[in-house]
């Protein structure tokens, strides 16, 4: 089942919520509507002949202008891979969770809430995964400035003898 | 008969003959050799220079044969070997290891990530450079450097301690005795 069949099929319950299959490079994909996403993964996995059960990955990307997020899925019937993706507004990024249906997404959204800053409704446990809890900003946003300091260690060598960086 | 021996790194001065002889030298020349030969380094790193320094350990190099032997506790480390990237999160545990070693202790920061940041010299979270939070002693380059090239940090580490003056050492954390007076 490839992701034409998917998306002919996915039209049938979600009409203009989909976007049309787009290509770039030698990824096929297409975009959702960030608000059915848990109706969207629900059939993608439990309906009988699509049979996605298993979460590759989440990514997060940043477009200056727009975040994306990159839902990779794999289906063990069926062998094949399919990628969705949705957009979301660069000022207050926010999405419903999938960690209810996927166990595996509840580590990579807290990847992308860490270092991207997008906001998981009704995750059970929103922490940061990686950077300190007390770590201000998102470091992987394109505006991300980093501060001299972090607890009174200076963050680069200015002033020290040898090299500058 | 006399016989006069002159080591250049330790100042002694042999006189005598199978009778018995008279050793001169200066005291703390004396007390840095058996320092500088039972150099005792903490089992720590960080990252990936970790795999050299075991195979510093192992039998190929084998720092043992020096005195140069891992405890797992920094109470009883004399050195400390930085080997590999420190983040942010790590640097703040590094510095306590650092404070929990007793004195005189001594810092070897092994490899590109230690010394000044190395390949992670543009990132978020790490630190530049372990001299930012700690003293560094001897700077080894290399990424990561060979077992022979840490061997030659700790055996220039070795030529810095017989050269120290350890009278000043223990002066230095001896308390004065107008404080034992109080």
């Amino acid at each position: 089942m490839n992701i034409v069949e998917v998306h002919t099929e996915l039209k049938k319950f979600f009409g203009e919520k989909l976007s049309e299959v787009e290509k770039s490079g030698q990824l096929e994909f297409f975009y959702f509507e960030p608000e059915i996403i848990r109706d969207l993964f629900l059939v993608l996995r439990d309906k009988i002949g699509m049979e996605f059960k298993y979460l590759s990955y989440i990514a997060s990307v940043d477009y200056k202008d727009r975040f994306e997020l990159v839902y990779c899925l794999y289906s063990y019937r069926w062998s094949s891979i399919i990628y969705l993706k949705t957009k979301l507004s660069r000022e207050k990024p926010k999405i419903r969770t999938i960690s209810d249906l996927f166990v595996a997404a509840e580590w990579h959204e807290r990847e992308a809430y860490d270092l991207m800053g997008i906001e998981f409704l009704e995750h059970p446990d929103l922490r940061r995964i990686m950077m300190p809890d007390d770590f201000e900003g998102h470091p992987l946003r394109k505006d991300f400035v980093e501060k001299d300091n972090y607890h009174q260690i200076p963050t680069n060598r200015k002033g020290m003898t040898g090299r500058q960086g | 008969m006399g016989e006069e021996v002159k080591n250049k790194d330790i100042d002694v001065y042999l006189e005598g003959d199978s009778n018995g002889f008279i050793l001169l030298s200066k005291l703390s020349s004396l007390i840095n050799l058996p320092r500088a030969n039972s150099l005792w380094y903490l089992l720590f790193s960080p990252a990936c220079c970790g795999i050299e320094l075991m195979q510093a350990g192992g039998t190929r190099t084998d720092m043992d044969r020096f005195g140069m032997v891992f405890r797992s506790t920094p109470r009883q480390a004399d050195v400390m070997i930085v080997g590999g990237t420190v983040t942010y999160k790590m640097a703040e545990r590094v510095k306590l290891l650092y404070q929990q070693m007793s004195e005189p202790r001594y810092v070897i920061s092994m490899g590109s990530c230690a010394n000044c940041g190395g390949l992670f010299d543009r990132s978020y979270s790490v630190l530049k450079g372990v001299d930012l939070i700690i003293p560094v002693d001897i700077y080894i380059p290399g990424c990561p450097p060979r077992p022979e090239a840490l061997l030659d940090g700790m055996m220039m580490l070795q030529k810095k301690m017989k050269k120290e003056d350890w009278g000043k050492i223990v002066s230095k954390h001896t308390p004065k005795i107008e404080d034992l007076k109080r």
